[in-house]
């Protein structure tokens, strides 16, 4: 998370402002112009601005945090909603799968239907492993990614390790952070021609 | 204008100025959230001591020294701390402010209890100058203290927003 310069600039006027009071009351002080309780009572005030100054920017700061928080959370729910409609078109892929099926048995096709079995079956092993993980949101995340992948026809390999049961981040931390990598390292592939052994991308949990 | 040179004896450097660069190294850093160990610090605050006596020896009028004062506490903290620009500024604005506003909030005690009208009197007096720099040491060094022990700082971040972690799963 980064920190927020523009805040720290007005913290910055802010105190500008301050120190020039404060220097202006010791030069008037100095040069024996105020009087010890005017002094007195200058310094207290300033002392004051500066309670006043950690109180209100602290506010200002925490304020700052909540919408880079409320941010995260905008993108986290776009993902989700992306994953939702993901799910949609899966549940639709399956169906077709087995209307095919259905119909190469009918057909009497059997050896063809098996052949079609076995190709959905490699094609479905990568996924099978999100489904381990204990973080439904990351699983689904991995899934969306993994379909990415196919149609950019780049080979993208997920070995779940540890299923991140009572993981301590937050799962849109998460998604954010393998967001990045993987976005990164698809763009990295995706150039290569195709067939290469480099257009592959490998993420395990552990 | 008459401008008066301020010449620092060398007790009083060693004696007033570091312990104080070290107070008002560690008050700043305190202000923008940020921990230092001692061994880090130290030599900064004798280099910001060193600094500041080669500016005080400056004809410069009074005021002028604080404005530098401000320059070099955040070239210290940019450079030596690595901390951001905008950050070391107010850092130091903040630390360079607290001290003004001690002074010339104890001053006036000061001077009520030495009996000196004038302030350039109780500062031409070099073991008067190092034993009235005590109270004021001892407050801003309460303030950093205090602000460094209970996490008070502009970007003090609390409860969930401090460290956003999800709480452990019940087994």
């Amino acid at each position: 998370m980064n920190s927020f310069p523009s805040t720290y600039f007005l913290v910055a006027i802010y105190l500008g402002q301050v120190l020039a009071l404060s220097l202006g009351t010791l030069t008037l002080q100095y040069n024996q112009i105020l009087e010890s309780r005017v002094v007195l009572f200058l310094s207290v005030f300033i002392i004051l601005n500066y309670l006043i100054a950690i109180l209100f920017f602290q506010r200002l700061f925490q304020a700052d945090y909540q919408s880079q928080i409320l941010e995260i959370r905008e993108k986290a729910l776009d993902k989700a909603e992306n994953m939702l409609q993901l799910v949609r078109a899966q549940r639709h892929d399956i169906i077709n799968h087995l209307h095919t099926i259905y119909a190469l048995l009918q057909m009497g096709r059997d050896k063809q239907a098996r052949k079609y079995v076995s190709e959905l079956e490699i094609i479905t092993a990568n996924a099978n492993q999100t489904v381990r993980l204990d973080e439904p949101i990351v699983a689904a995340f991995l899934q969306s990614k993994l379909m990415q992948a196919r149609a950019k026809d780049l080979f993208f390999n997920i070995e779940v390790l540890t299923e991140l049961a009572g993981c301590a981040a937050k799962p849109y931390f998460i998604i954010t952070i393998l967001g990045y990598l993987l976005d990164n390292a698809f763009e990295a592939v995706e150039n290569l021609p195709v067939g290469t052994a480099g257009r592959a991308t490998n993420i395990s949990t552990g | 204008m008459k401008v008066k040179l301020d010449r620092m004896s060398f007790p009083a450097v060693i004696f007033q100025s570091i312990p104080e660069s070290v107070i008002i190294l560690y008050l700043g850093l305190a202000s923008i959230g940020v921990r230092s160990r001692f061994r880090r610090v130290f030599p900064a605050a004798v280099l910001s001591a060193a600094i500041s006596w080669l500016v005080r020896g400056l004809p410069l009028p009074f005021g002028i020294h604080t404005v530098i004062g401000v320059m070099i506490i955040t070239g210290i903290y940019c450079t030596l701390f690595r901390i951001h620009l905008i950050k070391s500024v107010t850092a130091s604005l903040f630390a360079i402010g607290c001290l003004i506003s001690t002074e010339a909030l104890i001053l006036p005690v000061v001077q009520k209890l030495t009996g000196f009208t004038n302030v350039k009197d109780i500062w031409a007096e070099p073991v008067l100058r190092v034993v009235l720099a005590v109270p004021e040491m001892v407050f801003l060094g309460l303030i950093a203290y205090l602000m460094l022990k209970y996490n008070i700082s502009f970007e003090k971040l609390t409860g969930e927003n401090r460290f956003p972690v999800r709480e452990k799963a019940k087994r």
